[in-house]
């Protein structure tokens, strides 16, 4: 299997590269930020990447959006320190087949290895329960917003725009319908959720798990 | 020329085992590892009389099982390098040993190399000349 590893880390990076080659793994090159791994990837079409997360130039996320939106077939293994969950739920989103801790133990990660080696997505422990618990509250705000807003299908897709930044004139023009109607279903959807104005729309949509809050 | 022995106090931790694997055949080192667990740890270190010793920088500081303090008293020869996942940097310890320091010595430690000269006066105050 030919490996990209990417970190700015250089020694671990180093010592990583020794270990995996032991391993009968083929290093195929490194990258020490994000541009240089969209650009190492381009020119070497490795199987699989660990990519570090905290890099200068473009992070290890925005690095493996760009390489997955050229080369999905790539798989990509984050290796960093960061337990931080929106992190974890950026990577999945952005296409990571893993998502490792880097105080991972020798044994711990030799035997993911091998299990990414068999085809299995791997994750660091405790990490998969924090995605489960994740897509949960999605799930339960997503049904709370239904339940609790009595809002019709038509005011749900006029707040979703609203709360994504559209203009009033962006929304009918989406819709379909004038922008008095827009106005006409603001009016509604402020009253029914009892709110004051377009901003708490958004902070509702937030709340209830209708947008996420983008990354940093 | 005599190869340079390098301790790696290893904990089994992903960054370590990195490093063994790295420097163990690297020409001009002779690379041992030693566990960090061990209850010989610091006789065996003492015994290896290394000129390195290698440390995770996340147990050497202030963690019980390695002491870079102590590594510093019982290897004064060696050169103690402490190095993280969480951060590229690494950290060298030396230890500097003065015989008989006398309080100038001690003063131009504290003040970075100017040796002044100083007085003990009648009150046992210390004045510096200069």
């Amino acid at each position: 299997m030919r490996v990209l590893l990417v970190d700015d880390h250089a020694l671990f990076r180093a010592g990583l590269a020794s270990l995996l080659k032991a391993w009968g793994f083929e290093v195929v090159g490194q990258a020490g930020d994000g541009s240089e791994a969209t650009a190492r990837a381009r020119e070497l079409r490795p199987d699989l990447i660990f990519m570090d997360i905290r890099m200068p130039r473009h992070n290890g996320l925005e690095a493996t959006r760009a390489i997955k939106a050229e080369w999905p077939d790539i798989k990509i293994v984050m290796l960093t320190v960061s337990d931080d969950e929106q992190d974890l739920f950026e990577a999945v989103k952005s296409g990571a087949e893993g998502y490792l801790l880097k105080n991972l133990r020798e044994e711990e990660f030799a035997d993911l290895v091998d299990r990414m080696r068999r085809g299995e997505p791997v994750m660091s422990p405790g990490l998969a329960k924090k995605l489960l618990g994740e897509f949960a509250r999605l799930q339960e705000g997503g049904r709370r917003a239904d339940s609790e807003s009595g809002l019709t299908d038509r005011e749900r897709e006029v707040l979703e725009r609203v709360a994504r930044g559209a203009t009033n004139r962006e929304i009918a023009a989406a819709l379909v319908i004038s922008e008095n109607t827009v106005n006409f279903h603001m009016g509604n959807i402020l009253g029914k959720l009892h709110l004051r104005n377009r901003a708490q729309v958004v902070a509702w949509a937030l709340e209830h798990g209708l947008i996420r809050k983008a990354s940093t | 020329m005599r190869r340079k022995k390098i301790v790696i106090v290893a904990n089994g931790s992903l960054l370590l085992s990195g490093i063994v694997s790295l420097v163990r055949d690297a020409p001009g080192i002779e690379a041992l590892a030693v566990r960090q667990d061990s209850e010989d740890l610091y006789d065996d270190l003492r015994a290896a009389a290394p000129d390195v010793i290698v440390v995770d920088a996340a147990e050497a500081a202030g963690a019980e099982h390695v002491s870079v303090a102590r590594l510093l008293r019982d290897c004064p020869r060696a050169r103690i390098v402490a190095v993280g996942v969480d951060r590229p940097e690494m950290a060298v310890y030396r230890s500097r040993r003065v015989k008989r320091a006398s309080v100038e010595d001690f003063l131009a430690t504290l003040l970075g190399g100017h040796r002044p000269a100083a007085r003990t006066m009648s009150d046992g105050r210390l004045h510096l000349d200069g």
